[in-house]
């Protein structure tokens, strides 16, 4: 910018400054998106562990965050195993949530009746607060995996119907008029037009219903307490192991993190097959 | 036997849209015969239901009354015979160039390889050979809705209907257009209807010229472009060029500002 406001430089000039200039800017902002958020989260533990250590804060309140990490360590074996029924029953309720979700918003911009008598039950479906109903999963299909699994279901294939159907429809009118004028079967529409057209939209709802079919799992597994990180956090809070909680928590957020990544990579995957 | 002089009638061809706010005349009568082998350009400004007349003679939108007919049968479904284009290229943005011109094809039954020879001819001809294999994200505006024009023309179709395929161009790039169709045109000619709101470009390209007007929306003018084929644009210096668009920019005007 400061280069614009001198007093007519010349061309070269000019374009030498304007170049390196934008190079130095370039540089600083990749820096600043990377380190800036860091700095921050680095300044927050840090001044989490100065004031337990500075309080006294006692670990069954709040323990610091290198009480934590050394939990975290000497549990590791212990909490990976109970991290394995979390994490498989997350990817269960994902993956039924991804089939439910996309083969509803096909029947429901397929078929105008399916539409009117089912579109509304959904979305009326979602205005309830479903964390409630979580007990009711258990006395119907009692304490094990199905429970938690069809719980996470619940919540997490609404967002994936709605992406699903946003980029149904969202098919330019001319093209889907140049396919009927073509003589295109409806089939064909959907497998070559409607579904390509919607991938995009398909994984924004993906994203969303990753973490919810965690958030499902956690909440199924502090109430059916068998097994699984949720499980664990209601464990140690009943003994007042105030690190193991933390610990836990840590590890969920690495998990939840290491699912989204996946979700993240097959999107970008798709999308250089389907992007724009 | 032989085929029907009139490749494209219309009779009394009528549409009223319901909406929420009340019926809505977008046709209010259309009638005329277009000859084989004609390029007839509908020109009217924007709102006076050409678009409509045109996916009523597609067989796209339902006509509230009155009949068209497409090589001598009546139109009561999607015409698949007809070639289309439109003010977007609708160009699907997965697909390389070359399969966007097959897509036609790919969509009613399978590609053969006559097809994709045919596709690589059409591609020679409107300069996109050397793309053939790019996205349609990598083109401009204008080798967009040359791929359009090139997908049209896929299934050699003896109709074409293009609903305004230059108006979202900038005036360059529109001029270059109707210059490339004008010679596609002069190596094929078909039987087209072309909508435009470009008053030149409807004399340029056309053998004949409807004006459509607003309130009611019916033909008020139609006439026949004197201009031998091929044409270049040095036709435009012409005072006929100037005389004719002189007389069409007043009738539109008319029909715009009449008090109805």
């Amino acid at each position: 910018m400061t280069a614009t406001h001198m007093n007519e430089p010349t061309a070269a000039t000019r374009s030498k400054r304007n170049t390196f200039s934008v190079d130095i800017q370039m540089l600083r902002r990749q820096a600043r998106l990377v380190l800036l958020p860091l700095i921050t989260a680095a300044a927050i533990v840090g001044a989490w562990e100065a004031i337990v250590r500075l309080k006294n804060i006692p670990d069954v309140l709040l323990p610091a965050p290198s009480a934590i990490a050394i939990r975290l360590f000497e549990t590791l074996p212990f909490l990976l195993k109970q991290a394995v029924p979390t994490t498989v029953e997350t990817i269960a309720g994902f993956l039924i949530s991804l089939v439910l979700g996309i083969g509803l918003a096909v029947l429901v911009s397929a078929s105008r009746f399916a539409r009117e008598a089912l579109y509304p039950n959904i979305v009326f479906f979602q205005l309830i607060p479903k964390i409630a109903l979580a007990p009711l999963f258990i006395v119907w299909l009692g304490i094990g995996s199905e429970s938690r699994v069809t719980f996470s279901v619940f919540i997490s294939f609404f967002p994936v119907v709605v992406a699903t159907l946003t980029g149904l429809t969202s098919v330019d009118r001319d093209l889907l008029r140049l396919c009927r004028a073509v003589g295109a079967t409806g089939t064909k529409v959907y497998t070559r037009v409607r579904f390509p057209a919607a991938v995009p939209h398909i994984f924004s709802g993906l994203k969303i219903a990753i973490t919810f079919a965690m958030i499902g799992v956690i909440v199924g597994e502090f109430i059916t307490a068998q097994a699984g990180l949720g499980y664990m956090i209601l464990f140690a809070a009943s003994q007042a192991e105030m690190a193991l909680i933390f610990a836990s928590i840590a590890l969920l957020c690495v998990i939840g993190l290491a699912l989204y990544g996946l979700v993240v990579l097959a999107e970008a995957t798709a999308l250089r097959k389907y992007g724009a | 036997m032989s085929a029907p002089f009139n490749a494209i009638t219309a009779h009394r061809l009528r549409k009223v849209y319901d909406t929420p706010s009340g019926a809505v005349e977008a046709v209010a009568e259309a009638n005329f015969d277009i000859a084989r082998g004609d390029f007839v350009s509908i020109l009217g400004p924007s709102g006076c239901g050409k678009s409509t007349l045109m996916l009523m003679i597609a067989g796209l939108e339902p006509a509230t009354s009155g009949d068209a007919t497409l090589d001598g049968l009546p139109v009561s479904g999607p015409q698949t015979e007809a070639g289309m284009m439109f003010q977007d290229p609708t160009l699907l943005p997965w697909r390389s160039v070359l399969d966007n011109v097959l897509f036609p094809i790919d969509m009613c039954s399978g590609v053969s390889p006559d097809d994709k020879v045919r596709a690589e001819t059409l591609l020679r001809m409107v300069d996109l050979w050397n793309f053939r294999d790019k996205r349609p994200r990598e083109l401009s505006g204008g080798m967009r809705q040359r791929v359009a024009l090139a997908r049209a023309l896929i299934k050699d179709p003896r109709i074409l209907l293009m609903d305004e395929p230059f108006s979202a161009l900038d005036a360059i790039t529109r001029d270059e257009m109707g210059l490339a169709l004008a010679r596609i045109w002069d190596k094929s000619p078909k039987t087209a209807i072309f909508i435009t709101h470009s008053i030149r470009e409807a004399i340029f390209l056309s053998d004949r010229i409807l004006v459509m007007g607003r309130r009611p929306s019916r033909i008020v003018e139609d006439l026949r472009v004197p201009f031998p084929r091929p044409r270049d644009p040095s036709v435009e210096a012409k005072p006929e060029f100037n005389e004719l668009y002189l007389h069409l920019k007043d009738k539109i005007h008319r029909t715009t500002s009449s008090p109805h």
